[in-house]
């Protein structure tokens, strides 16, 4: 049998029907011969129905007009999937347009260089078809590892099937060692060689402020965010070189008559330039913004998003307006910059804690 | 329309089934803000935040908690980071019932449903201490009970639509109903 107190202490649970079977059964039996925890239950009642007497303010005509307005604001600005397939339709052609301009460049550059005499000595490409006819140029998409995708929008619209064999990949920008840039089929994880091409897809779980039910976490609700996406700005534009295919068989270097005129075996068109570059760091209180984010992320560079990180990667020129825009959200928190150098070959980034 | 269906429709962005989702929640979630902020205008602001954002995250809602539960977790969120940002502790409710310029004041109002002059001026007496009453306890506090007993969630609901843990639902409420009795026990002869 429970004690007075035990079973005030349970009245108002036991009040909103919360309590378990058997709890509900022992405080009812002791509230049968409990003439003190029986007024006690009935103060709860009086007190529950004050509750019932209050009103609240309602909306008026004004409140759901404006709100109208609002979300047609909001749908003509963020249009989720049809705003995710233009992106992905958009870095296709993109991309497109980026082969074709670096295909015309090479054809000019080649051109110009065939008109010299032969060259013997240090330009060395003994696989077959790898001198040049810019017309057997030719762009191998870079194979990714099996748990990667490219693009694929959080709402499935890509499948593993659509992978960069289907579309030319951007070129990579060569750096360095040719080894590591001329293997085109390599993962192109290398943050030297190839900054653009999308790096292994990782899962995430949306983050919110407060966990949301249990099910899932977002704020909640939103399912996790598996995929990397890549959104190159249109700004972008790869100036560099192509790895030709078969120089990997050389074993060798790669060399680009165009940018090196031969005489480096192992240099690509752009030599890399030391430069300084800004990280600057924000965190992310409203987790409701994280789509908001990574959308105007998208809009300056290209966005990786990672456990309980975003991060972004914008051109030297946008980087203001992007900050600038960062910070007109309210519900994400700048916590600080800093300058290094690095070879950041004109970018800066964007980090944004989204951990709880 | 059937709520899933409505929800698929949302995703893509049709504003006029995001309105026809929400219709059904659209007072309670000035109800829950209004709890927390006690001020009508603050409340509406609220609402409207709460709709605009669930609008576009709505894409990336997976159904597997109830539409209402997320609704109500990012209008919690909503108020709560409009709270922090004012970083003021809950207004007390006043008894003069007026709203002055900065939108403080009682706005909390209680149905006469006496015609009796007599038991008029108790009622209004009794509602002005239910008021003061409700505005004195702490936000968390506040917003249990009134999504308890006005909007009628289970303590589940409570749960998952403030973020807390279900002990600390059970713990909230049961502390309130406490406060506000002491609060009242002057007028409890009024019960």
């Amino acid at each position: 049998m429970l004690t007075c107190e035990e079973v005030k202490n349970l009245l108002s649970a036991y009040y909103d029907g919360e309590l378990g079977v058997a709890a509900q059964q022992q405080v009812a039996e002791h509230l049968a011969s409990c003439e003190s925890c029986r007024e006690e239950l009935k103060q709860l009642k009086s007190l529950s129905a004050a509750f019932h007497t209050l009103t609240f303010p309602e909306a008026d005509k004004a409140f759901c007009s404006s709100l109208h307005e609002r979300l047609e604001a909001e749908a003509k600005k963020n249009r989720p999937l049809g705003w995710r397939t233009m992106w992905k339709d958009m870095r296709t052609y993109a991309t497109i347009a980026a082969c074709l301009v670096l295909t015309i460049g090479i054809y000019a550059a080649v051109s110009n260089n065939s008109v010299q005499p032969p060259v013997t000595g240090p330009v060395s490409s003994p696989a077959a078809g790898t001198d040049l006819p810019p017309s057997d140029v030719e762009i191998i998409p870079a194979q990714p590892e099996e748990n990667t995708s490219i693009a694929a929008p959080t709402d499935g619209a890509t499948d593993a099937g659509q992978q960069p064999s289907d579309v030319p990949s951007a070129p990579k920008i060569a750096q360095g060692d040719t080894g590591a840039d001329t293997n085109i089929q390599q993962e192109p994880q290398q943050e030297s060689a190839v900054p653009e091409v999308p790096s292994a897809a990782q899962t995430t779980t949306s983050p919110m402020p407060i966990e949301p039910p249990a099910e899932t976490t977002a704020p909640n609700t939103e399912e996790p965010r598996g995929t990397v996406k890549e959104v190159p700005a249109a700004t972008a534009t790869p100036d560099v070189g192509i790895p030709r295919p078969g120089a990997n068989n050389t074993g060798g270097g790669e060399p680009d008559v165009a940018a090196t005129g031969g005489g480096d075996p192992n240099a690509f068109s752009v030599e890399p330039n030391a430069s300084v570059t800004t990280v600057a760091s924000f965190k992310l209180k409203d987790a409701a913004l994280y789509d908001q984010v990574v959308a105007l992320l998208g809009s300056f560079g290209s966005v990786t998003e990672s456990e309980g990180r975003i991060e972004a990667r914008v051109l030297d020129v946008n980087f203001e307006s992007c900050l600038t825009a960062l910070r007109s959200l309210d519900g994400l928190q700048e916590t600080g910059s800093i300058t290094k150098e690095d070879d950041s070959s004109g970018h800066c980034y964007i980090q944004i804690d989204t951990k709880n | 329309m059937e709520e899933q269906a409505l929800l698929d429709k949302c995703a893509k962005g049709d504003v006029h089934a995001f309105e026809e989702l929400i219709a059904q929640y659209q007072q309670a979630i000035i109800n829950h803000a209004y709890s927390m902020f006690l001020n009508r205008e603050d409340a509406l602001d609220m609402a409207q935040e709460t709709f605009i954002k669930a609008f576009h995250a709505i894409s990336g809602f997976n159904r597997q908690s109830s539409f209402k539960t997320w609704l109500f977790r990012i209008a919690t969120n909503v108020c709560l980071d409009e709270l922090r940002r004012r970083k003021r502790r809950a207004a007390t409710v006043s008894l003069t019932a007026e709203e002055d310029g900065d939108g403080n004041g009682a706005q909390i109002d209680v149905a006469d449903r006496s015609a009796d002059p007599e038991e008029a001026a108790q009622q209004a007496f009794f509602r002005r201490a239910i008021e003061t009453a409700i505005g004195e306890l702490d936000t968390e506090y506040r917003t249990a009970i009134v999504l308890r007993e006005i909007e009628g969630m289970d303590y589940n609901e409570i749960a998952k639509a403030t973020g807390c843990s279900l002990g600390t639902v059970k713990s909230r409420i049961s502390r309130a109903r406490a406060q506000l009795r002491e609060k009242l026990a002057k007028y409890r002869e009024l019960f």
